[in-house]
């Protein structure tokens, strides 16, 4: 086994070498570094956005997720992500539209000079970072999970966390956004493969489809139907969870400049329905997986049930490969994210290109230590964080669509989203209740901010057209 | 042409959206399975392919340009 993992780590870390080599050039600049040179054509567009996209939460949550609450997970989120690449054919289109008349630095600061507002701006910031450090840390967490309970006493727990997060700050450091988008280019690709061939090996120790299917109806017959044993998949549940998923693209900053510095409006949507077939088959075999999970290990916890399918029940180069696989996963999310934080933040900054390219650097790394910092307080829930992580960024949507569909956006927007985004923080930390009329807040919320944001742009719209009458 | 192909295509694809979510993904549903396959994962599949398809189309029908001309 650790012949087959230096190998396999072997391979990859020198892929990884190779991309940031490739991208670095001593004398370029912060919009180099940030943007790739925003050239970015369809098919690492679309590596880069489905490596972003799935990650350590795709690759053991889902198929824990099928395990412990059925076949409801694919409409919780297969069919979201369809929804959300249609979305963006249009969403593609006006953010480009917007970024090209006020230029772009980062969606924090595009949302600033659209609101001629600091507080718009900082709202956005503050969402990306009080909800995507929490997803960065289950990143971690999850892969520091799966390791330490594959190799017990090989290594202190803590350092398969510290082990990531100095992988990724020397290439993304060394090679910025390019190098992120070819290492998540490589990355996408080893975890398509990786977890295919553990899909079909469980699938076929679970007996095929028509057997394992058989055998869940006869152990836990709620697998097979909605809301699923736990009732967790209620209809409020799976339509709120697919609001949160279409608005990734709008509220999440890692996907907002990814769409921007894209070749052209053509790449973007060609990108989109690659990234909608990649979710097909990416997801299709974690449900194979939690099928045999299902059967061979109803009952036990999180980090058995993935170690014993993922590597123990594995031949051993499989389970090698698997390692590498969740490790690209893992690696591939976290470095779209906290370099997005870092972007961001450059995007909120005056001064001079140099200045900005060094703060840049340093609140990587800074961002890179909170997180790890953080991954070390999570719970094991890693589907469930993740989808808070989704429903919290999206409390700033109507900000940032406010933006994006207005020359001039109506003020109130920052109001809405601001009161939005507070009342769910509240609901986090338990001072207001996460169930209204026995629904779940985020679901109410979608509505409340539906509705508000609606009347808003609509009275908005109409005004701006008296006004260019008058 | 092109602007009425792309709102119907929307107007369907919110359509087939609403009515998967209040008509089709029932609870308690298991039957008619699809070989083996039960109720809400064969239609839940097959609602996926169908929005993904229609992601292709809309690639294809969006009546604008790239704003951001090289």
């Amino acid at each position: 086994m650790i012949g087959w993992l230096i190998f396999f780590f072997g391979i990859f870390l020198a892929m990884l070498g190779y991309a940031s080599y490739r991208s670095y050039r001593k004398d370029r600049t912060s919009d180099e570094f940030i943007f790739a040179g925003s050239n970015i054509g369809t098919i690492l567009g679309f590596l880069t956005f489905s490596a972003a996209l799935f990650s350590a939460f795709t690759f053991m949550g889902m198929p824990d997720f099928f395990r412990t609450h059925g076949v409801g997970a694919w409409i919780f989120l297969a069919l979201s992500d369809a929804l959300m690449v249609f979305f963006l054919i249009w969403f593609g289109y006006a953010l480009r539209k917007r970024a090209t008349i006020k230029g772009y630095k980062g969606i924090a600061g595009l949302v600033k000079s659209c609101y001629e507002n600091s507080f718009a701006g900082y709202l956005v910031f503050a969402s990306a970072f009080l909800f995507l450090i929490p997803y960065v840390a289950i990143q971690i967490r999850g892969i520091s999970i799966f390791l330490d309970a594959a190799f017990p006493d090989m290594l202190p727990y803590w350092s398969w966390s510290a082990l990531l997060v100095f992988i990724m700050l020397i290439y993304s450091e060394i090679g910025g956004l390019k190098a992120i988008v070819y290492s998540d280019a490589i990355q996408g690709v080893i975890m398509l493969a990786v977890i295919w061939i553990i899909g079909l090996t469980c699938l076929k120790m679970a007996g095929g489809l028509e057997e394992g299917i058989a055998q869940v109806a006869a152990s836990n017959k709620e697998l097979l139907s909605l809301p699923g044993p736990k009732g967790l998949f209620s209809s409020p549940f799976l339509i709120a969870s697919a609001i949160a998923i279409i608005l990734i693209p709008v509220s999440q900053p890692q996907f907002t400049t990814r769409l921007v510095v894209m070749k052209s409006l053509k790449s973007v949507h060609r990108m989109a329905y690659s990234v909608g077939i990649f979710a097909i088959l990416v997801i299709l075999p974690t449900a194979f997986i939690g099928l045999y999970g299902a059967i061979q290990y109803p009952d036990a916890s999180t980090a058995d049930f993935l170690s014993q399918a993922l590597l123990f029940d594995q031949a051993v180069p499989v389970a090698a490969l698997a390692v590498v696989g969740l490790f690209a996963a893992c690696l591939s999310t976290t470095n779209a994210q906290i370099f997005a934080l870092g972007t961001e933040l450059r995007s909120l900054l005056g001064g001079s290109d140099k200045s900005n390219m060094t703060v840049t650097k340093i609140s990587i790394l800074v961002f890179s230590m909170i997180v790890l910092v953080f991954s070390t307080y999570m719970s094991d829930e890693l589907v469930l964080l993740a989808r808070v992580s989704f429903a919290g960024t999206s409390m700033i949507a109507p900000l940032v669509l406010g933006a994006v569909i207005f020359s001039k956006p109506p003020k109130a927007l920052i109001g809405i989203s601001a009161v939005a985004l507070v009342f769910f923080i509240l609901s986090i930390v338990g001072v207001v209740p996460d169930r209204y009329f026995d629904l779940p807040l985020d679901f109410v919320m979608y509505l409340i901010l539906f509705v508000f944001t609606s009347v808003i742009m609509i009275a908005h719209s109409k005004t701006q057209k008296q006004e260019n009458e008058a | 042409m092109k602007y009425k192909s792309w709102n119907l295509l929307v107007l369907l694809v919110i359509i087939l959206t609403i009515v998967s979510y209040l008509f089709l993904f029932n609870e308690e549903k298991i039957d008619p399975s699809l070989g083996s396959v039960p109720f809400i994962f064969w239609t839940g599949f097959i609602v996926t392919v169908v929005l993904v398809f229609a992601t292709f189309l809309g690639s294809k029908l969006f009546p604008f340009e790239d704003p951001k001309k090289p």
